[in-house]
């Protein structure tokens, strides 16, 4: 299991973070914040060398998730220079250059409404049109898809399942907010056009979805790390009954208890990283568990970070409750944690 | 060689030289049964695995720290005997690291063989959690300590051949200035040993008692006054020691291997989604675990000193894992886990016709004793302190 950073991953972490915490501005637009992550190299920085990566891996790219979500950057770096990027070195890495250069954000657009995390779960179908595909189904839950400008879609065809790629002008796009206000859609396929990539892609589907259940817990524990910094900050600073509330011992053991949380959740994630990375036979396993450790470990500390602020941490000027909407987010999706639960139920070893 | 080998070289070794009823007591979970510990430990020793955590010149066996533990992964998984922590883990480390030459080659080689086995002299009746108000008074006349006091919750004490004390040498200054170290032979008259019967029906825990024992200045380890701060060290170990994730997958196996036994309505347990969910759940809570533990360890060899109270986030978490998982064995047992199958009957062999199915007793007998896991080394609302200390402070 890899522990710790090496130096240039040290560099690109301190880097990152500086760039959050001094640069990030959020009314900046994505397209402009994507603009920089190109020239920062992050876009490119899992993937391999021989397609014009930096030659990193998804440890690499999870430094980076980590760094974005501490700060509740919205640009949907994991969907794209991950999720996406995993399926396009299986079946188009010629697409890659652009995707590094930050001049194409195609999305997965995989999930539907009731799969419940099964990856396998398609009802979207795809016929034969000519020299095309036409594709009719509902993809859900799709992170940051008004800024995508293709989509990597699954669809079922008489074979089994199949990616697709469809382009955004040619999709119609029911767009909204997440409860963490990050832009999202759902792709509404009404016999839309398609272009087929490969036609049995279920194995490499699976593969992209557990990078990105495992990379996303990266970001959501930076999420968490904040939170849970504001709050010792917080217990440090407040005072009440004459004295900071940090000398309160229930709330020194509830915030003990946020501090483990973390911690496991952050160790999760090196293993599911672990996972990815040697392609294990339970890496699939591995993953829904990283998920199910952190999803919870979130949920947790969010709503702990709310309690312990008190009313302060109800309102929509103080930042705790954005940590704990994003975290919340995190933990309903793919299926929501308990689903991830049984997931693993079903594939563990008994 | 590879973890991998050396894993396949540890179940070769098991495989060859542990009695098949040694494993079997094992598995049962009951209180170790000194005359098996003592066989197992000179087995390893003669292999020269008895002591896998200390240095190659003390007589360890060179591994990494991850080695070890698919060492003592290994050993459990297949009911080894556990070779008596309280020397290997606890005593032997202070000894090498501060004992003189003299109880270097006296100790450690009987350590390694088992001649030894130790007993921890820590908490008082009014010293538990807070552990430096200890009143257990050495004095010093000659060249001997005179000892007066009473211990508690000694672990082995009845069967161990030496005791490790944390004994008052002063009572100026500070509570923590005042406190040697100091090894005692559990031959030396004045020593009474009355046994304490825990909740779970066994012997484990005893009192002891000190009436003008005199002991040789010889076996002060370290100065006079200083035994607090290697007690500090040597709780810190304890608490990693209570990370537990080798007894964790010991339970996860037999909860497994209980739920294949089982049954719910005329199928077996194991097949119930219900149940599945609840020991998945678990599962992920000790990878989580499993991980911090190899991160703490990776970090270490690095030398990173993290801010993290770590040995205390291991001792919380890994004790209260054990505790759930725990609950879960007895979830699992349903009514079978209702008869009490005392360790008399039930430890050295089997009744005829007894209640139950196979591989229940046992099960509740530990259930009830692990409760003492969040007790001891530092109850875990102490750790909790020392946590929210460390990050408030920092």
């Amino acid at each position: 299991m890899r522990v710790l950073p090496n130096e240039d991953q040290v560099m690109f972490r301190d880097a990152a973070r500086r760039w959050v915490e001094q640069e990030a501005d959020a009314d900046a637009s994505i397209a402009d914040q994507w603009a920089k992550f190109a020239e920062l190299g992050w876009l490119m920085i899992g993937l391999p060398e021989d397609v014009g990566g930096l030659g990193g891996d998804a440890f690499d790219a999870a430094i980076i998730a980590e760094e974005l979500g501490r700060g509740l950057v919205k640009a949907p770096f994991v969907g794209v220079a991950v999720t996406a990027a995993q399926l396009l070195l299986a079946f188009a890495p010629d697409r890659l250059e652009a995707l590094m250069a930050g001049e194409e954000k195609p999305l997965l657009a995989h999930v539907e409404m009731g799969a419940g995390g099964d990856p396998s779960w398609v009802e979207t179908q795809a016929v034969k049109d000519g020299e095309g595909w036409r594709l009719t189904g509902t993809k859900t839950a799709v992170i940051g898809a008004p800024l995508a400008d293709s989509f990597l879609v699954s669809a079922r065809t008489e074979d089994g399942i199949g990616l697709f790629e469809v382009s955004a002008d040619s999709a119609k796009l029911r767009e909204y907010l997440l409860i963490d206000m990050r832009p999202a859609g759902d792709l509404v396929l009404e016999g839309t056009e398609a272009k087929l990539l490969a036609a049995d892609a279920l194995g490499e589907i699976t593969r992209a979805v557990d990078f990105e259940l495992v990379v996303e817990s990266a970001e959501a524990v930076g999420v968490m790390q904040t939170a849970f910094d504001m709050t010792r900050d917080y217990l440090n600073t407040r005072q009440q009954y004459g004295k900071l509330i940090g000398q309160f011992q229930a709330l020194q053991h509830r915030l003990a208890d946020m501090f483990i949380e973390l911690e496991q959740a952050r160790s999760i994630v090196l293993r599911g990283l672990d996972a990815l990375l040697r392609d294990e036979a339970d890496r699939s396993a591995i993953a829904a568990a990283t998920r199910v450790k952190v999803a919870q470990a979130g949920h947790f500390v969010g709503a702990q970070g709310i309690q312990l602020h008190g009313g302060i941490g109800m309102t929509d000027e103080f930042p705790v409750g954005h940590h704990f909407r994003q975290l919340i987010a995190f933990e309903m999706a793919h299926g929501g944690a308990s689903r991830q639960v049984e997931r693993y139920a079903e594939m563990m070893d008994v | 060689m590879t973890d991998e080998d050396l894993r396949q070289e540890v179940r070769a070794f098991i495989a060859e030289n542990l009695p098949a009823e040694m494993a079997a007591r094992g598995k049962k979970m009951y209180h170790p049964y000194k005359p098996d510990v003592v066989f197992w430990t000179q087995k390893l020793n003669e292999k020269g695995w008895s002591a896998p955590g200390w240095p190659v010149e003390y007589g360890g066996p060179g591994w990494t720290v991850p080695q070890r533990h698919i060492f003592e992964e290994e050993c459990f998984l297949a009911g080894c005997p556990m070779i008596s922590p309280q020397g290997l883990t606890l005593v032997g480390p202070i000894i090498y690291t501060y004992g003189t030459q003299e109880q270097k080659d006296t100790f450690l080689p009987k350590i390694r063989s088992a001649e030894h086995t130790w007993t921890q002299g820590f908490s008082e009746p009014n010293a538990g959690s807070d552990l430096a108000s200890l009143q257990t008074r050495a004095v010093r006349e000659g060249d001997e300590y005179v000892v007066n006091g009473q211990k508690i919750w000694t672990s082995d004490a009845h069967s161990s051949e030496w005791a490790f004390m944390l004994v008052r040498t002063s009572t100026e200054g500070k509570k923590q200035a005042g406190i040697s170290f100091l090894l005692i032979d559990m031959e030396t008259p004045g020593i009474t040993v009355r046994p304490i019967i825990s909740i779970d029906g066994g012997h484990e825990l005893n009192e002891v008692f000190f009436e003008d024992v005199r002991v040789p200045a010889a076996n002060l380890v370290g100065e006079e006054n200083m035994g607090w701060t290697y007690a500090k060290e040597l709780l810190a170990e304890e608490r990693t020691f209570s990370a537990e994730v080798k007894r964790h997958k010991g339970q996860l196996s037999r909860i497994k291997d209980i739920a294949r036994t089982a049954n719910l309505r005329g199928t077996p347990l194991i097949e119930d989604p219900h149940f599945l969910r609840r020991v998945a759940q678990l599962e992920i809570e000790v990878l989580a675990h499993e991980a911090t533990l190899l991160r703490v360890v990776a970090e270490e060899q690095a030398g990173i000193l993290g801010a993290a109270p770590t040995p205390s986030i291991l001792k919380v978490r890994g004790t209260e894992l054990v505790q759930r998982l725990g609950a879960l064995m007895l979830e699992a047992l349903g009514e079978a886990g209702m008869p009490y199958y005392a360790e008399k009957d039930y430890f050295l062999d089997t009744p005829d016709d007894p209640p139950g199915i196979p591989g229940a007793p046992g099960i509740s007998s530990d259930f009830f004793f692990r409760r003492s896991l969040t007790i001891y080394g530092g109850t875990n609302e102490v750790q909790r302190n020392i946590i929210a200390a460390q990050l408030l402070r920092g």
